[in-house]
């Protein structure tokens, strides 16, 4: 897989998480175009094509599914950077975290996130969240073509 | 003082006397002629004398009274303006102590206001912290023992796969009290939103909402007219969600259960009550019930967390009203609440009450 085929860049700290994430993703059969980044930076540097994605070619993925509370840049610092650049900012953003924080729901939609998820404890629910999410914006949800003029 | 006056009138009239008598020794007598108007006095020189003499004392006379009114009249008004004075500088004093306690107050109400302020971000920042960090982990236990079932349950013996799904129902029970612990802390911060609301819509969304907890069972629902109150909609409906989802839960062992709402009074003022004929419990133990964590049956009788009780005491009790519950074990529950008496806004509620029934 190269960079440019990336239909789902998953920005998640925890290494459990990941994995469990991963393993639901795979079961539903949505995991073959993944990219994951560790913290909020390295995701706007993949996205953005800098640091060490400088060689990569912008390609904006399909969804941009990410959690809150991450390491030197959170989850909302990364939704206000991918929503002002005009090549981003279309890009459909799905929070999945832990919290249902008032706080951190009301600053998302603010900030213009298309859907807030809060990840079940139990993980039979959490497939099924899992599932739902990828059908849904991997194959019923269309977005415009990021080169159409209209999109700017 | 007059008889001073009068002594020195008539050593000075003496004197008078002598002096205008000493020339008359030699020259004739002298008259002086007084004309005042139709009188015409002739005087001599001793009668004009005791006349001046006379006057003299008169005007002293009155000098003097004068004198002594004046001064009297004086000191009167130096007392009333002394006393004056001292009022206004006791009042001046009083003032000064008023805006230095209100000063004081107002400090110790902003520096109250800050350390409250303060304890809240501090709770904030806990529950915060809890909904974040404390539930992913309970995920990770519950993912990673599910998986374990899925992928190697085949090989596992009954006993292990036992053990694998207590696991996973620990994690998940677990994350359920969590939950409902943040659910809870966030209504104790939450301001109340009051405003004249339809109690009988609020449970008719309440049961729309409960409808996959009971479409398998026979449910005898016996909804009353209800009143419209002064509250909080959606902590109403919390209320309302808790206390029939209670009722739900508890008649399950009943064929046909019979769960009803209604209006009546206690103590001559209206409340509400939800009414069901499910497990009941030990009056005994009644004041437990709506303690954080407390419960009065095992979670394999009737599964739960404690908390729905607890959070709907702290509702009523943050719009002013109270809570309370009557039973009997097997014979069923009643639940009863009273918001404050003037969040009761429906123009019905008299006829409604008279026609509830306790």
């Amino acid at each position: 897989m190269t960079h440019d085929e990336v239909e789902i860049l998953y920005v998640e700290d925890n290494a459990s998480d990941v994995e469990l994430t991963l393993v639901a993703l795979r079961r539903n059969r949505i995991a073959n175009r993944i990219h994951i980044a560790r913290d909020g930076e390295e995701a706007l540097n993949f996205l953005f094509c800098r640091g060490s994605y400088a060689d990569r070619e912008f390609l904006a993925p399909k969804l941009v599914l990410l959690d809150m509370k991450l390491p030197k840049v959170d989850g909302l610092e990364v939704i206000q950077a991918v929503r002002e650049d005009d090549r981003t900012k279309m890009i459909p953003v799905v929070v999945l975290t832990s919290s249902n924080e008032q706080k951190d729901m009301v600053e998302s939609y603010k900030l213009h996130v298309n859907s807030y998820i809060q990840k079940p404890v139990d993980f039979d629910q959490f497939q099924q969240v899992v599932q739902q999410l990828g059908l849904y914006w991997l194959v019923v949800n269309q977005t415009p073509q990021p080169e159409s003029p209209l999109a700017r | 003082m007059v008889f001073a006056a009068l002594f020195f009138s008539a050593v000075f009239g003496y004197m008078a006397g002598i002096r205008q008598s000493n020339p008359g020794a030699e020259g004739p007598r002298k008259t002086y002629a007084l004309n005042l108007g139709p009188v015409h006095l002739n005087l001599t020189v001793g009668a004009m004398g005791v006349l001046v003499i006379f006057l003299l004392t008169i005007l002293l006379a009155a000098a003097i009274l004068f004198a002594v009114v004046a001064s009297y009249r004086r000191r009167r008004a130096e007392a009333a303006n002394h006393e004056l004075s001292k009022e206004n500088t006791e009042r001046r004093r009083a003032e000064d102590e008023v805006s230095r306690l209100n000063a004081e107050l107002e400090s110790r109400v902003l520096e109250r206001t800050g350390q409250l302020d303060a304890a809240n971000k501090e709770l904030e920042a806990f529950s915060y912290s809890v909904a974040h960090d404390l539930r992913a982990p309970l995920r990770h236990i519950n993912g990673f023992s599910k998986i374990l079932r899925d992928d190697y349950g085949p090989a596992l013996d009954v006993t292990a796969q036992h053990y694998l799904k207590s696991v996973c129902d620990a994690a998940k029970h677990m994350g359920q009290l969590v939950d409902d612990l943040l659910k809870m802390g966030r209504i104790g911060r939450q301001e109340l939103a009051c405003r004249p609301t339809d109690l009988n819509s609020v449970v008719e969304r309440v049961l729309q909402d409960l409808q996959t907890e009971y479409e398998a069972r026979r449910i005898d629902w016996r909804i009353g007219e209800l009143p419209s109150v002064e509250c909080d909609p959606g902590l109403m409906r919390q209320v309302f969600a808790n206390l029939l989802s209670n009722a739900v839960k508890y008649t399950q062992r009943r064929e046909i259960a019979v769960i009803e709402v209604g209006q009546a009074t206690s103590e001559g003022a209206p409340v509400i009550f939800i009414r069901d004929n499910g497990a009941g419990f030990d009056q005994r133990y009644a004041h437990k019930l709506f303690g954080v964590f407390q419960r009065l049956h095992s979670v394999e009788e009737f599964e739960g967390t404690g908390v729905g009780l607890a959070t709907v005491q702290r509702i009523i009790q943050k719009h002013g009203g109270r809570v309370w519950a009557e039973a009997e074990v097997d014979k069923g529950a009643t639940f009863f609440f009273a918001l404050a008496p003037t969040s009761q806004s429906s123009p019905n509620t008299a006829k409604s009450v008279a026609a509830g029934k306790l």
